[in-house]
């Protein structure tokens, strides 16, 4: 409503969350997240949730599942507080770890999920207008094509090459996000590295040609 | 590889998903466990709490020690009975034992019994320590899964044994991983504890239980070595395995119409794992680590099982019996009878076998023995065996 000013209790709010996007260090906001401050923690969201949305879009190929994953990391990095270890001062690496193994257990659980659906009739989807709709078909047809090719894998080094070479982790926030060794990830991206452009050799020449 | 851009949630995405984990910070914690399946002639643990990490002395607080065991635990085990109760944040562990046998449950806070099962095969009637023997002992060495609502995975060692009167303290701890005091109650000490099963090092197969006097001074220490049922390093394997395990990892599966029990490994070591529906939630768990290399001796039985186990379909719901084993060539056809149970047919496609029954919720007897009859494809009787707890 034109005219109308914000309540001061909310100016107030913003100005402390624009604060701790700025200025707090993740350590320092799980901190105050583990004392009970769910601003912190929504802090934290707004600085990773991109980050894991994305990640988890390129290991499913669904935007609308990805956004389930999102929020099911963020619920369970809250309950797996205890393991959270930051690797150089950030979250990123450890709620992308999350991420991963949420991932995973979505698959797990896909088949089940599938057969109530089968049941339930589905909800119209609302759209969103501000979003673009054909553009998100689009990218969850490419992804879907490359994850074919990711799929023929070991799941070890799917998750190496989504971690490292999709989000943009080095070798060693990726080990000690999932805390095994940095020989471990780097072997694991090298051979899936190989093993890639074996397979995607020919796609790449069609596209070109 | 050309990746679609990366694109940021949508804005009335954002604002719901936001919401909801913020308001996560303050809800209470919500936890709900699901037994899986106990170890043959162990046991499963389900809860627990884990405490600091490669303390030699263990942790600084008070051992949890209650008297009276908890009533939904009780059983015939004979008299004199002898009783300990290990409690810690989610609940408690109790272990009763006498001459007729032992009983381990694992309670919820809520009271709710959500684990029931034989805990040393008998081992607990013994008579306990003496003056002159050593300050302790180790009887059983158990372990076993969980899930929380979360989905998260855990997973739980137990320990315990006798103690001698003059020990007043028992720490319980597998090197680099976790430390806890035992509960002592008279001549019994229980201990265990859970952690995510991220957390388990590659390797850590066996712990240490070290007894002190009061004044702290050391009285002996004997190893925990895995004497039945699970390791750690099968719970990894059950954590990567699936209802749709295939390949050479793959020895048996079975499915029921409560799900799909697999049996994965190689020959020098395997695992039970256990997937299951029940409302709505899939469960999965070890049953044991068995050795099915050179079982089959000499003359080579038509059927020969290895293993055996109980457990429950999620707390308070149906009682499971497990039995896995091996086939010679041409038993094509197995009928298992566990007694009260009506007989489960197992196909058999390759020398492995591995089969369940699930029966009605409620008390069950601690060890049931069953009968497994082979058939070949003509449908004649070629073998038969017992399995015996």
């Amino acid at each position: 409503m034109p005219g109308q000013r914000p309540c001061p209790v909310f100016r107030q709010h913003d100005r402390r969350v624009r604060t701790l996007l700025d200025v707090e260090s993740d350590a320092s906001l799980w901190e105050q997240a583990g004392a009970g401050s769910g601003a912190a923690f929504g802090v934290l969201f707004d600085r990773h949730s991109r980050a894991v949305y994305n990640h988890c879009f390129r290991l499913t190929a669904s935007w609308a599942t990805a956004e389930d994953l999102t929020s099911a990391t963020f619920l369970l990095a809250w309950r797996q507080r205890g393991r959270m270890r930051l690797v150089n001062a950030s979250m990123r690496p450890w709620l992308l770890a999350v991420a991963t193994n949420a991932v995973r257990s979505e698959r797990r659980s896909l088949a089940r999920r599938l057969r109530l659906a089968e049941r339930v009739p589905a909800d119209r989807p609302a759209a969103d207008h501000a979003d673009d709709v054909a553009g998100r078909v689009d990218d969850e047809r490419r992804m879907a094509a490359v994850l074919a090719e990711l799929h023929t894998l070991a799941p070890a080094e799917q998750e190496a090459v989504a971690l490292c070479l999709w989000s943009g982790l080095s070798y060693a926030e990726a080990a000690d996000a999932l805390g095994i060794a940095e020989v471990s990830v780097r072997s694991r991206v090298s051979r899936a590295r190989a093993k890639l452009r074996a397979a995607l050799a020919p796609t790449f020449a069609e596209e070109q040609s | 590889v050309n990746l679609p851009p990366e694109r940021d949630l949508p804005p009335a995405a954002h604002t719901a998903l936001r919401e909801r984990v913020v308001a996560e910070v303050g809800a209470p914690p919500r936890r709900r466990w699901v037994p899986l399946a106990a170890a043959a002639a162990a046991l499963a643990v389900v809860g627990g709490s884990a405490v600091a990490v490669g303390r030699d002395r263990g942790p600084d607080r008070a051992p949890a020690v209650t008297g009276a065991p908890a009533a939904p635990c009780r059983a015939d085990v004979g008299r004199p009975e002898v009783g300990v109760t290990f409690d810690d944040d989610f609940g408690s562990l109790v272990l009763r034992a006498g001459p007729r046998g032992d009983i381990v449950c694992a309670v919820s806070p809520d009271g709710a019994v959500t684990l029931r099962e034989s805990a040393g095969n008998g081992q607990f009637s013994a008579e306990p320590l003496g003056r002159e023997a050593a300050a302790l002992n180790a009887f059983v060495y158990g372990s076993g899964g969980a899930v929380g609502d979360d989905g998260q995975r855990l997973a739980g060692l137990m320990a315990a044994g006798y103690v001698r009167a003059d020990v007043a303290r028992v720490v319980v701890a597998w090197p680099g991983w976790a430390a806890v005091d035992a509960a002592i109650d008279g001549p019994l000490y229980v201990a265990r504890v859970v952690q995510p099963v991220g957390t388990i090092p590659p390797g850590l197969l066996a712990g240490t239980a070290t007894a002190y006097d009061r004044d702290g001074q050391e009285l002996g220490s004997v190893p925990l070595t895995h004497q039945a049922g699970t390791d750690p390093v099968t719970r990894h394997r059950c954590a990567a395995a699936d209802a749709t395990a295939t390949g050479s990892g793959l020895l048996a599966r079975f499915t029921d119409a409560h799900g799909v029990v697999v049996w994965v490994g190689d020959a020098k070591d395997s695992t039970l794992c256990e997937f299951d529906e029940r409302d709505g939630v899939v469960s999965e768990g070890q049953l044991g680590t068995m050795d099915p290399a050179g079982y089959l001796p000499g003359r080579r039985a038509a059927v020969q099982p290895r293993s055996w186990g109980n457990g429950e379909l999620g707390p308070g719901g149906p009682a499971t019996r497990h039995a896995a084993g091996q086939v010679r060539r041409g038993v094509t056809r197995l009928v298992i009878t566990w007694a009260g149970a009506p007989p489960v047919t197992v196909p058999v496609k390759g020398p492995y076998w591995v089969a369940r029954v699930v029966l009605p919720a409620g008390d069950h007897p601690v060890q049931t023995p069953a009968e497994v009859l082979a058939y070949d494809a003509a449908g004649t009787l070629v073998g038969r065996d017992q399995i015996l707890g």
